[in-house]
């Protein structure tokens, strides 16, 4: 049987009483592009920085190709491609000495490969670090995280801070380069318009915890917006998964997991809906941020427009 | 590039160059002022002997400030530039990049003393006449009680004066001011650990003044172990070479050097996150934040502010410490039978600690506003 990619399970870890990782429990599957979703201070750099062996967790078990980092950090670094949020590199060194200077790290290092990649990213070999454009800096960064045909990448917020053209662009890159390979990718984000077009699966991370992890069709599937009446909106509550609701004039919008069991039962009752698809973006938010209080089935007072 | 090892030397090497340039700036300033002696001798008021003496004791000198503005760029420049984290991300031991940059540091440190014992020793015998040069080192070795007897012995003793001093500063500073979020931050901290060391040791020398002559003479072998230590033990024989058992103080200063740096490369980079604040010079003062939520009306007013915040924990720091300090070296003084007045004294800490304090701070003007992407 083949190790998984990644393995957490049960991972907890605080900084003094604030609590960052709650159980977090997930795993990667070898050569799917998995999209780590969360809001900022979601747990997600803590999540990659104990998968790189950075930081010590609290307790729980993690496994990075088979490897737990927090006793083998040399040796997961050597076979994980890592691009940090918002990487700092050493400004005063041209972009093909970083190439150079990083080549003995890493014993499975392509410096053809390395020198490709640049070319296909347009990155400025003789400019200095501190004179690239964001774009450029993240693009390095790429590089230096490909060169050595690592067994999996970790993106962590790589396009953060890039115009919607140049994330496009990263993306563009990404899925030509890393999964036209076949290889594992760990994307950590919190735009998820912008890991859409690329994950197989995708994780949310909400204050610690995993609250949902699924493929992305499955996802697209299985949550989905019913708009039905209040008093059918209140029925059904009981019984189904609401993550989110709000009011659609005289109607309540419901955002509900287990979708097509929900259809059926509404159609089964003979309720009336209708049924809204929602995009990654849209269900992230309800996941993350949507109103989990009862819903209040408003009685109508007839007032003096209704004599 | 061929090795992690040749990696992080030609790394370190393009960081550090600078400094051994500035380094070398700084030690050329007495050496022109000893040169011009022979340039223009009708002008210079001092002699021959006064002239080595002022070398001398300026190279000493160097030795504190090498020890002090290496190690706090070495411990608190990866943190200042934000780099420590792809650092920490590379496939090495963190204790290897540590171990580099020491070498690196303590190599930009001495070199600078090699070439101007060097240069001494090679062009000191060309432009003076022996009989002349000879009578110079002997008053010199006289006075300090040193056995050499020519330019050659005094200036290897000098130079093993100064790489000793220079090491061991600088791994007490490193060891001090490890992971700091800035050089600022460790160069502060690094100098304040050298500073307990000898006030602790020296509190323990009263103590034991008044108590046991045993003691007291033990005491003496921690010498070694101290900031600075090697370069002072390394005369205690030759004074009062009779009284010191030699190997004893070597095994003494090796013995805990090596715990330091063992320790500053347990440590070096073991940060969890390095910390975000890095780019901003500022102390945590939310508690005292003024109680007038209004805005500041005058621009100058602002400024003042804005200084005030974030000059004004080290002005109080080094106040804080000169208050400290002053008082009990005019104890240790006066238990000692030393004469001296506690105005003096005074003024010679605050002058010593205000140097310090403004060394500190321009460095931190220059190599932290200059630098891009400061916020």
């Amino acid at each position: 049987m083949i190790d998984p990619a990644i393995e957490f399970t049960d991972v907890c870890k605080s900084f003094r009483k604030q609590e960052v990782l709650r159980k977090t429990t997930f795993r990667v599957e070898r050569g799917r592009t998995f999209a780590f979703l969360g809001r900022n201070a979601a747990g997600k750099t803590t999540a990659i920085s104990i998968m790189m062996g950075l930081l010590n967790r609290d307790s729980g078990t993690v496994r990075v190709l088979g490897l737990d980092p927090a006793t083998h950090p040399v040796e997961v670094r050597r076979r994980v491609g890592y691009l940090a949020e918002d990487q700092t590199m050493y400004g005063w060194m041209r972009c093909e000495e970083i190439l150079r200077f990083m080549a003995p790290f890493y014993p499975t290092w392509d410096h053809q490969l390395a020198l490709k990649y640049a070319k296909d990213f347009d990155v400025p070999l003789a400019t200095k670090i501190k004179h690239l454009s964001k774009g450029q800096n993240v693009r390095l960064g790429l590089v230096l995280a490909l060169a050595h045909r690592p067994e999996l990448v970790i993106l962590d917020d790589p396009a953060l801070g890039l115009d919607p053209i140049m994330r496009k662009q990263f993306n563009r890159d990404l899925i030509t380069h890393l999964q036209g390979e076949g290889r594992t990718v760990f994307y950590s984000s919190h735009l998820l318009y912008e890991v859409e077009p690329v994950a197989d699966e995708i994780a949310i991370l909400d204050t610690g915890r995993i609250v949902r992890q699924a493929g992305t069709e499955e996802l697209r599937c299985d949550v989905k917006q019913v708009v039905l009446s209040r008093e059918a909106a209140g029925m059904l509550a009981g019984d189904v998964r609401v993550l989110d609701h709000r009011p659609d004039g005289a109607d309540v919008a419901l955002i509900v997991e287990n979708a097509e069991a929900v259809i059926q039962k509404l159609e089964q009752e003979g309720i009336e809906h209708r049924i809204v698809d929602l995009n990654l973006d849209e269900i992230f938010e309800a996941y993350v941020a949507g109103n989990r209080k009862p819903i209040v089935v408003a009685q109508r007072v007839a007032g003096p427009c209704d004599a | 590039m061929n090795s992690i090892w040749k990696s992080l030397l030609w790394k370190e090497w393009r960081e550090q160059r600078w400094r051994l340039v500035a380094l070398t700036a700084l030690i050329l300033l007495p050496a022109g002022w000893f040169f011009s002696y022979f340039a223009a001798p009708t002008i210079m008021p001092f002699t021959l002997w006064d002239n080595l003496s002022i070398l001398a004791a300026f190279a000493n000198c160097y030795i504190v400030l090498a020890g002090c503005f290496l190690g706090m760029h070495l411990v608190g420049g990866e943190n200042a530039l934000r780099t420590m984290r792809f650092m920490q991300a590379e496939p090495t031991a963190m204790w290897q990049p540590g171990l580099v940059k020491l070498f690196v540091g303590w190599f930009v440190a001495v070199l600078p003393l090699v070439m101007l014992y060097s240069v001494l020793c090679t062009v000191l015998p060309f432009l003076i006449d022996e009989n002349t040069l000879d009578l110079a080192i002997k008053r010199l070795v006289q006075q300090y009680g040193y056995t050499e007897k020519n330019i050659y012995g005094w200036s290897l003793h000098n130079l093993a004066i100064g790489a000793f001093g220079v090491t061991s500063l600088l791994l007490w500073m490193s060891a001090g001011g490890v992971n700091r979020s800035d050089e600022v931050r460790a160069g502060a901290v690094g100098f304040l650990v050298c500073l307990s060391a000898w006030m602790v040791f020296g509190f323990l020398m009263v103590w034991a003044d008044k108590h046991s002559t045993f003691w007291e003479r033990g005491l003496l072998y921690l010498i070694p172990a101290l900031p600075g230590g090697p370069a002072i033990s390394l005369g205690m024989p030759v004074v009062n070479y009779k009284q010191f058992i030699t190997p004893l103080l070597a095994i003494v200063g090796i013995a805990s050097h090596s715990a330091i740096l063992y320790w500053y490369l347990r440590r070096f980079g073991r940060i969890a996150v390095p910390p975000k604040r890095a780019g901003s010079f500022e102390f945590n003062l939310s508690r005292w934040k003024h109680i007038s939520s209004d805005p500041m009306r005058s621009q100058w007013r602002a400024i003042a502010w804005k200084q005030l915040r974030e000059t004004g924990p080290l002005a109080a720091l080094t106040v804080a410490c000169i208050l400290m300090i002053t008082p009990v070296v005019y104890w240790i003084n006066v238990s000692n039978r030393m004469e001296k007045s506690f105005g003096e004294m005074l003024g010679g800490i605050t002058l010593s600690a205000s140097f310090f304090c403004h060394s500190r701070r321009g460095d931190w003007c220059v190599s932290r506003r200059l630098r891009p992407g400061y916020k």
